[in-house]
């Protein structure tokens, strides 16, 4: 009698632990299933709010150009594929898919992250308005200005022409280029401004950093080999050609990441300048119908559609193989449509563009 | 005793089995709560979408008048005309565009001359609504024939840009 009760005692605290255990299980998989769902709830929302914010602000400063703007955004990862043929960006820790980027020329760093962008638009003419470049960067990246002591006006004119508010050292002189120390950035941009091949500050060894060089007429991309840089295969591309105040395809060169984002861009760029070119080109024939033969109007209209049939091809071949020679060709024929343009406003002709 | 115990683990379920019917009430409410409130912010975000894609198609290049003009605030119906013909004609181009303009219908309507004019329209596969932007603009024709003489005839429209979501 007394050992049954001592027996239906043990199995009573025995099923009492397996109680306890099950039900410490079943609250722990409830709060455990809570906090997953909440933390994917949170991705989405922080997902929403990124792209919400980051939309207008990109479409808006795709549309006004030389502006510079600080916008505070959501923390959040950030990626910017341009490769080929496509283009988007996309928060890798969200849910949100990607959000494609086709249309726009947007020159950045491959993964941005942090509380604050910094997105500075340039017009780019040639010499008609086609697109606005977007130059996007954070607080996080860091520009450092090496010159050549022959190439200082150069770099005063590149330097002074950023906003104030971009992350960038002083210009440094290239005899005191070990004087730049690490200031511990996730990035930092070296820009060699001269004919000498950049080179590594001991700093920066053990830091993420790439270079661009950049002279009155090119610009080359190089990228972190062992302690030294080392030039990208074919990453060399023309600049210097342009009729607005700053040099968009120049500051489009500095703030890419590496060669494949700026070609990648500027290939999307010579594409909707052959599309803008086609519909200027097709109005000058419409346009030139509607003077006399005897015109001087309809003469002029003559020479000014074969200016623009020859840029929209230099076009073409530069969205092809963006080289010196198709560069050449199209910013030559591009000066020739801009005295084209002006021979039209004196002689009180419709213009071209 | 034996049946002391019993009724103590009865109660004990019980007591757990409403906690955990509070909770699942609890949860199911919070959560109904945050699907709503996720669903405003994807509202808000189709709203800003369809003033991006205005924003972006008043702006356009393809069609402003001369660079005399401020941008946005003037189309030239004959670069208009043509951008729709190519459109129309060329499907490269056409998916080209279909990322500047996504699922929306694109149109001027001159307000003097009462007519309208279709640039695009592609709408959404079983949309529910349509979020229509409209910018007045100045429409600039150059090549408009007047008793046989050519003149710069401006009227005055509105673009619309419908934009289509569920």
């Amino acid at each position: 009698m007394r050992r049954n009760k001592a027996r239906r005692g043990q199995v009573s605290v025995q099923f009492h632990w397996i109680f306890i255990i099950i039900a410490g299980a079943i609250i722990l998989a409830v709060f455990v299933g809570i906090v997953f769902k909440q933390k994917a709830v949170s991705e989405q929302k922080i997902g929403i709010a990124v792209v919400s914010e980051l939309e207008p602000i990109l479409a808006g400063a795709g549309v006004a150009e030389d502006t510079f703007n600080r916008v505070d955004v959501p923390d959040a990862e950030i990626q910017f594929i341009c490769s080929g043929d496509y283009s988007a960006y996309t928060l890798p820790r969200t849910e949100m898919g990607d959000v494609s980027l086709s249309s726009d020329v947007i020159f950045s760093f491959g993964e941005i992250s942090g509380k604050t962008l910094h997105i500075w638009t340039l017009g780019w003419q040639m010499p008609f308005k086609i697109m606005n470049f977007i130059m996007l960067t954070t607080p996080n990246t860091r520009y450092e200005f090496v010159y050549d002591a022959n190439y200082d006006w150069l770099a005063d004119q590149v330097y002074e022409d950023l906003p104030a508010d971009i992350n960038k050292g002083q210009l440094t002189p290239r005899s005191s280029l070990e004087n730049i120390k690490s200031l511990g950035y996730e990035n930092t941009r070296f820009i060699f401004i001269g004919d000498s091949a950049p080179k590594l500050p001991g700093d920066f060894i053990r830091e993420p950093a790439s270079a661009l060089k950049i002279t009155t007429d090119s610009v080359e991309f190089y990228v972190k080999f062992g302690r030294d840089f080392a030039a990208e295969l074919d990453g060399e591309f023309p600049v210097g050609g342009y009729f607005t105040d700053k040099d968009a395809m120049l500051y489009g060169a500095i703030f890419s990441e590496n060669k494949e984002m700026y070609l990648c861009n500027m290939k999307k760029a010579f594409e909707r300048m052959v599309y803008v070119a086609d519909i200027l080109w097709l109005r000058a024939k419409e346009v030139r119908e509607t003077y006399g033969a005897g015109e001087v109007c309809y003469g002029l209209y003559g020479v000014g559609i074969d200016y623009l049939a020859g840029l929209k091809n230099s076009a073409a071949v530069c969205q092809r193989n963006f080289d010196y020679s198709c560069f050449n060709d199209m910013y030559s024929k591009a000066s020739d449509l801009l005295d084209f343009n002006n021979r039209l406003l004196r002689n009180n002709c419709i213009l071209v563009y | 005793m034996n049946r002391k115990s019993q009724i103590k683990m009865t109660e004990t379920i019980s007591i757990l089995v409403i906690f955990f019917v509070l909770m699942l009430f609890g949860f199911m409410f919070y959560s109904n709560f945050q699907k709503r409130a996720l669903l405003t912010e994807q509202q808000e975000l189709i709203a800003k979408r369809a003033v991006v894609n205005s924003l972006k198609t008043t702006f356009l290049n393809e069609f402003r008048c001369e660079q005399t003009e401020p941008s946005g605030t003037c189309i030239d119906l004959v670069k208009f005309g043509i951008f729709k013909n190519n459109l129309e004609l060329d499907d490269e181009l056409e998916a080209y565009y279909s990322n500047v303009f996504s699922t929306s219908r694109i149109y001027i309507v001159d307000i003097i001359k009462n007519t309208t004019i279709n640039l695009y329209d592609n709408p959404r596969i079983n949309y529910t609504k349509l979020t229509s932007v409209q910018t007045p603009v100045l429409l600039r024709n150059v090549t408009y024939m007047l008793n046989n003489e050519r003149v710069t005839w401006d009227s005055f429209g509105v673009l619309h840009v419908d934009y289509y979501h569920k």
